[in-house]
């Protein structure tokens, strides 16, 4: 119990007297500045992570399954419509591509960094002037895309 | 009070320089792209004139782009690939009597190419690696992509 409550009414102390009250320590002082400046950057920083894709996939057991002497339709059935064609003099080649871009971003305090990374997966199918497919380059990037501040 | 003018001296120092940030007068960026990958360094160390379409394909993998040439029946394999970094300073006052603003940048790109030059037979004439050319960038126009570097 408090010991003025115990105390007469005469004999309580006068704001004169009253034993000084030492100061009231803060939590905060602890934090300053170095810790305090610390949490206001974290406080006002974020990142970002996003992935962004081109068209869809492409199977590999369908690419698997190209024989030279195929005609473009029968590969056009297999890999679906491509995202271009090339005239060569008489002949054609066509292309289909998947593409992946991911993107890492990070905002601390003032600074912003950011990274993008993209890769494909390629398939070009070249034809012959009676229309049969003579080569196939192949090339599956789009898995190893990844995010990072690279 | 005393306690905050003197504990607090030096966090409220902290946020007066810290106040141009806060009001988004200060930016810094950085900001790195990488675009595709080189081919293997192994096949264009294997390559050799007189190589056949096929063996080309095998070795590399399916290129960028293919074009046709425009005076032969041959094409033209393009692989390539790019790498930029670029960093920036943007300060920007926020006083509606003298508004101003001071940009900043730098960027660095550099889009690489190998260009494989092949025959009315699918044979191999030449090959280049280097920068993507801005001839053959131009005949690249509205594909989307890479630009130009200088060679």
């Amino acid at each position: 119990m408090c010991p003025r409550h115990t105390l007469a009414p005469a004999a309580l102390p006068t704001r004169s007297t009253r034993p000084p009250v030492p100061p009231m320590r803060h939590p905060l002082p602890a934090l300053c500045p170095p810790l305090l400046a610390l949490l206001l950057c974290l406080g006002l920083s974020s990142c970002l992570l996003s992935q962004n894709r081109i068209n869809q996939p492409i199977p590999r057991d369908a690419v698997a399954k190209l024989t030279p002497g195929m005609s473009a339709a029968e590969v056009v059935a297999l890999l679906g419509a491509p995202v271009q064609v090339v005239e060569l003099d008489q002949r054609a080649a066509y292309r289909f591509e998947f593409e992946r871009t991911k993107q890492t971003g990070l905002f601390l305090f003032v600074f912003n960094w950011n990274n993008e990374e993209t890769s494909a997966d390629r398939i070009w199918c070249f034809f012959s002037k009676d229309d049969r497919l003579t080569h196939v380059g192949t090339t599956y990037e789009a898995d190893e895309v990844e995010y990072g501040l690279g | 009070m005393a306690w905050v003018e003197r504990r607090c001296g030096g966090p409220a120092a902290l946020l007066l320089c810290f106040s141009p940030f806060l009001s988004g007068c200060l930016q810094l960026s950085y900001r790195s792209m990488d675009r595709f990958k080189a081919p293997p360094a192994e096949g264009v160390a294997a390559l050799t004139a007189g190589m056949e379409l096929g063996a080309c394909l095998e070795l590399l993998g399916a290129p960028w782009r293919v074009l046709e040439l425009e005076t032969d029946p041959g094409l033209i394999l393009v692989y390539a690939w790019e790498r930029a970094t670029g960093w920036g300073l943007s300060v920007s006052g926020s006083d509606d009597r003298a508004p101003g603003s001071f940009n900043l940048a730098q960027s660095r790109s550099l889009p690489r190419a190998l260009t494989l030059w092949f025959d009315g037979q699918d044979r191999l004439e030449r090959f280049e690696q280097g920068f993507l050319s801005p001839a053959l960038a131009s005949r690249l126009a509205g594909l989307e992509g890479l630009r130009p570097g200088s060679r």
